[in-house]
């Protein structure tokens, strides 16, 4: 009897103690996902793509503008904004390497790699990426692998343009 | 022979409920140095006296604005149940949490949240459910907050998600096992240190800049809640300066207090009346108040409570003022500690996150 209830008393910690589920601390937090051959932007050559290591890619992309970051509520990590010549580029950390979170474009002095910039026709966006662009609440929104790209349209001209990593 | 072994069964199941009540409590994390924020939902049940107002919301109410200032300059009852990206579900239920205890006169709740229509994380869910105690308020908390992979029986047995800490506890777990040092005043997070706040990113265009339907649902329930209570339910928008808090947002929270008939202050508008100095009265560069600055917005804040509330000065309540008097002198003992670490170390190590 004894023999017996000790097994069970064991059983069932072990049980508790192996439960499902991954592991979890303090800093559990989003996963991602690395890589992918998605949307990438151009500049000065340096080709950036989404959840790439960041470090890589502002070597390439020489000296910035301005520098920005803000340390998550509860320091879930540190998210920085590098600021260029007309785009802006964020990061998001994932065990103390920093990633390409996004990329969006500030002004019409820059384009995507397909010839879409700021102010270029609703047509125009459709013409170079194709009728596959998901239409949300005044966007167009393009994916591919790990990335988005997406147009925010404003009286039929683009207004805003957005590259994301797609992190989960 | 039977009758002992049922009373074995019985001393065995004690004894192992008891087990495992004891390994959860270890392998939980504790919060009590780097993140503390984790541990400010749960020190609310050590409360020992009622409030005239209670905040709800995110990291914009709990390191911005001091209660003590709201006592020692107003005779004002305050406690904060903030939590690190607290959302606007979790603020609708730790105020119905807290009306199990108390009925406040007025509750605070900051809109910042209101961005957010959806569950974003389980570490901030964590922060802001694992210290409620078990209620049915609770569950419908966990329920509303729950990202797509996380199970309802970790949250009501966190033993279930946390025994993998068994290979990475540390001295803090064994430490504050079985009690936790105090980490605020009155839910109040004090930090003493100052980052001048500089030049930030220009905000991103938004498709769409409508706040979700169940963000405002629970705007509703919050409302409905107060009204249901005879409280008296404040808006505010703390004075922060990132994230960007766009006109568009504001304007949509303007129209609903005109609708609801309740009272909304945007503070960013305030920041010179107010006397906030983003040089000197920040500690990270203009995202939150530091104590300086959390100090000038209490006066401020607690100046339109007795106002515009009518709110009543305590001081002089023998039994209230032997409640703040200790309150007040931990809080300096904390300001002190802070100012003498800054002065060894040059910055805050207990914060440091390892």
């Amino acid at each position: 009897m004894k023999k017996t209830i000790i097994a069970l008393m064991m059983s069932m910690i072990m049980l508790a103690v192996t439960a499902c589920g991954p592991a979890a601390n303090n800093n559990s937090g989003t996963k991602t996902n690395d890589g992918g051959d998605g949307y990438f932007f151009t500049y000065m050559g340096t080709r950036v793509l989404m959840n790439e290591k960041t470090s890589e890619v502002l070597t390439s992309l020489g000296k910035y503008k301005n520098y920005f970051e803000s340390e998550a509520c509860a320091y879930q990590g540190l998210e920085k904004t590098y600021t260029y010549n007309g785009f802006a580029l964020y990061t998001y950390p994932k065990d103390g390497v920093d990633y390409v979170l996004s990329v969006v474009l500030l002004d019409d002095t820059l384009s995507t790699p397909e010839g879409i910039s700021i102010g270029a026709s609703e047509k125009d966006v459709i013409a170079k990426y194709g009728n596959a662009g998901v239409e949300e609440k005044g966007s167009l929104k393009y994916t591919k692998d790990k990335s988005t790209i997406t147009f925010i349209i404003k009286n039929n001209e683009v207004d805003s343009i957005e590259y994301t990593a797609i992190t989960k | 022979m039977k009758k002992k072994n049922i009373v074995i069964g019985i001393i065995t199941a004690i004894l192992l409920i008891v087990s495992l009540g004891v390994l959860q409590r270890l392998l939980m994390p504790k919060f009590m140095t780097g993140i503390v924020e984790g541990s400010l939902v749960e020190e609310y049940y050590q409360e020992k006296s009622k409030h005239d107002v209670i905040f709800v919301g995110d990291c914009e109410v709990y390191e911005n604005f001091s209660p003590i200032t709201l006592w020692k300059n107003y005779g004002i009852t305050s406690y904060i149940r903030g939590s690190a990206q607290q959302l606007i579900w979790q603020s609708y239920y730790l105020l119905e949490d807290t009306l199990r205890f108390e009925k406040p006169d007025v509750v605070v709740f900051n809109v910042l949240s209101l961005k957010y229509d959806q569950p974003q994380s389980e570490a901030y869910n964590r922060m802001s459910i694992d210290g409620m105690q078990l209620s049915m308020t609770k569950i419908n908390n966990i329920l509303a907050s729950m990202t797509p992979k996380e199970n309802i029986l970790d949250y009501i047995f966190p033993i279930l998600r946390y025994h993998s800490r068994i290979t990475s506890l540390t001295a803090d777990d064994f430490k504050y096992c079985f009690g936790k040092d105090k980490v605020s005043t009155n839910g109040y997070y004090m930090r003493v240190d100052v980052k001048p706040a500089g030049v930030f990113p220009t905000p991103k265009k938004l498709a769409d800049y409508s706040f979700g339907a169940n963000a405002m649902k629970y705007l509703d329930k919050m409302t409905l809640l107060c009204k249901q209570n005879g409280i008296k339910l404040i808006l505010i928008k703390a004075p922060c300066l990132y994230p960007h808090w766009y006109k568009e947002w504001d304007d949509q929270v303007k129209t609903y207090a005109q609708k609801n008939n309740l009272d909304y202050i945007n503070m960013i508008n305030l920041v010179d009346k107010i006397g906030i100095d983003f040089k000197k009265n920040t500690y990270d560069a203009g995202l939150h108040l530091n104590l300086s600055g959390a100090e000038k917005l209490a006066d401020y804040f607690g100046a339109y409570l007795v106002r515009n509330y009518a709110l009543k000065d305590h001081r002089g309540d023998p039994s209230l003022d032997k409640i703040y008097n200790d309150k007040t002198a931990f809080y300096n003992d904390m300001k002190q500690s802070q100012i003498d670490e800054i002065k060894r170390y040059g910055y805050l190590k207990r914060f440091l996150v390892k």
